[in-house]
């Protein structure tokens, strides 16, 4: 008889139990009918995320360095919005007056070896030769449009070997003071400043640069 | 092959320039003198030489390569030209060898105290000028006693030189 009773009192505890977990899964069951149910029931599963690799990002900002004809010894601050052509602006000193120069070039091969096209001017206050005082003040303006090649990487660092054609325009200052300091007879003439225009292929440039 | 490196070899040597002086001027003064025995009411004939020698500068210009040179301008002033009927300008090399050509000239109708002639043809001018002394004359024809003048004459000068193609 007593475990007749035990073992209704231990039926009506399962039972109230299941009853209990029963009640709570119906609230719970309202609970997620009241929200919207996802269009999709699909389960993706995360794919492995990958390790972050390095990128070729451009690099806006550099200098350039040549030595060449016109230009003499020229450095330069480069800026490259795209990596494929670039502006630069800067100083130059050939033996005369200082210079400013300015360009713009393209680099479209992306090899380490690459064809190179530059379009330069620049324009140089007056000035003559270092301890040649028997010689007026010559200033000058120039165009030049380089062809070439770069050996190195695209829009990172490389070097550059250039050549092609120049303009020159040459003007000379203090012309009249130039000839009477060399006790020049001239019969009571008055000379302007003459100045001179030049063409050329003589235009050529060997040079670095690097981009940060 | 040998012919791209020629001609890239031929292009490097290529060039061409010029050199412009545009300004070289030479300021005259002239004092016509009045020839005696005219009457009033006479035009006067007016005369006035100057002897000038520029051949050394240019030939150093001509050595460099081609020179052209052309008149500027020619300027005159004074205190008045109410006086002035006409003028030219020639000049002829001092041995007498050479044509004379007109610089320039003037034919009336200015007032004031500055006058500018028209310019003449400046074709052989350099050669005049190049070969030797050169006699600048001033000849033509006053209304009345003539006052003294400055006469600044400007030339120009350009001198081209080829090499390579």
């Amino acid at each position: 008889m007593k475990r007749m009773i035990a073992l209704i009192a231990a039926i009506l505890f399962i039972t109230s139990s299941a009853l209990a977990e029963d009640q709570q899964s119906s609230a719970i069951d309202k609970v997620y009918c009241a929200l919207p149910l996802p269009q999709s029931t699909t389960v993706k599963l995360q794919e492995p995320v990958a390790l972050p690799q390095p990128t070729d990002r451009l690099h806006f900002l550099g200098f350039r360095f040549s030595l060449g004809v016109p230009t003499g010894a020229a450095l330069e601050l480069e800026a490259s919005p795209m990596k494929w052509w670039h502006l630069s602006l800067g100083g130059s000193y050939a033996g005369l007056g200082p210079a400013i120069v300015g360009e713009v070039g393209i680099d479209p091969i992306d090899f380490s070896i690459g064809p190179t096209l530059n379009f330069m001017t620049g324009g140089s206050f007056p000035g003559h030769l270092p301890g040649v005082s028997q010689m007026p003040d010559v200033s000058y303006q120039f165009e030049e449009l380089l062809v070439g090649f770069r050996l190195g990487k695209r829009n990172h660092a490389g070097f550059f070997l250039e050549g092609g054609p120049v303009w020159m325009q040459v003007q000379t200052n203090n012309f009249q003071s130039f000839l009477q300091s060399q006790s020049t007879n001239l019969n009571g003439i008055l000379i302007g400043n003459p100045s001179a225009a030049i063409s050329a292929f003589g235009a050529g440039r060997l040079g670095f640069y690097v981009m940060f | 092959m040998k012919t791209i490196l020629a001609f890239a070899l031929a292009l490097t040597a290529c060039i061409s320039g010029s050199v412009s002086e545009p300004n070289i001027c030479k300021s005259t003064s002239i004092d016509f003198p009045v020839p005696s025995g005219i009457s009033v009411g006479e035009s006067i004939p007016l005369s006035y030489s100057t002897q000038v020698d520029y051949s050394d500068t240019l030939s150093k210009f001509s050595d460099v390569g081609d020179v052209q040179i052309g008149i500027e301008s020619d300027r005159m002033t004074s205190i008045s030209f109410d006086w002035l009927q006409s003028l030219s300008i020639t000049a002829q090399d001092a041995a007498g060898k050479m044509t004379p050509i007109t610089i320039a000239q003037y034919s009336g109708g200015q007032s004031g105290s500055s006058i500018t002639l028209t310019s003449g043809s400046t074709d052989g001018l350099f050669a005049y000028f190049a070969q030797g002394p050169v006699v600048i004359t001033f000849a033509g024809m006053a209304s009345s006693t003539p006052s003294a003048i400055t006469n600044n004459l400007c030339l120009s000068a350009t001198v081209s030189k080829s090499l390579g193609l």
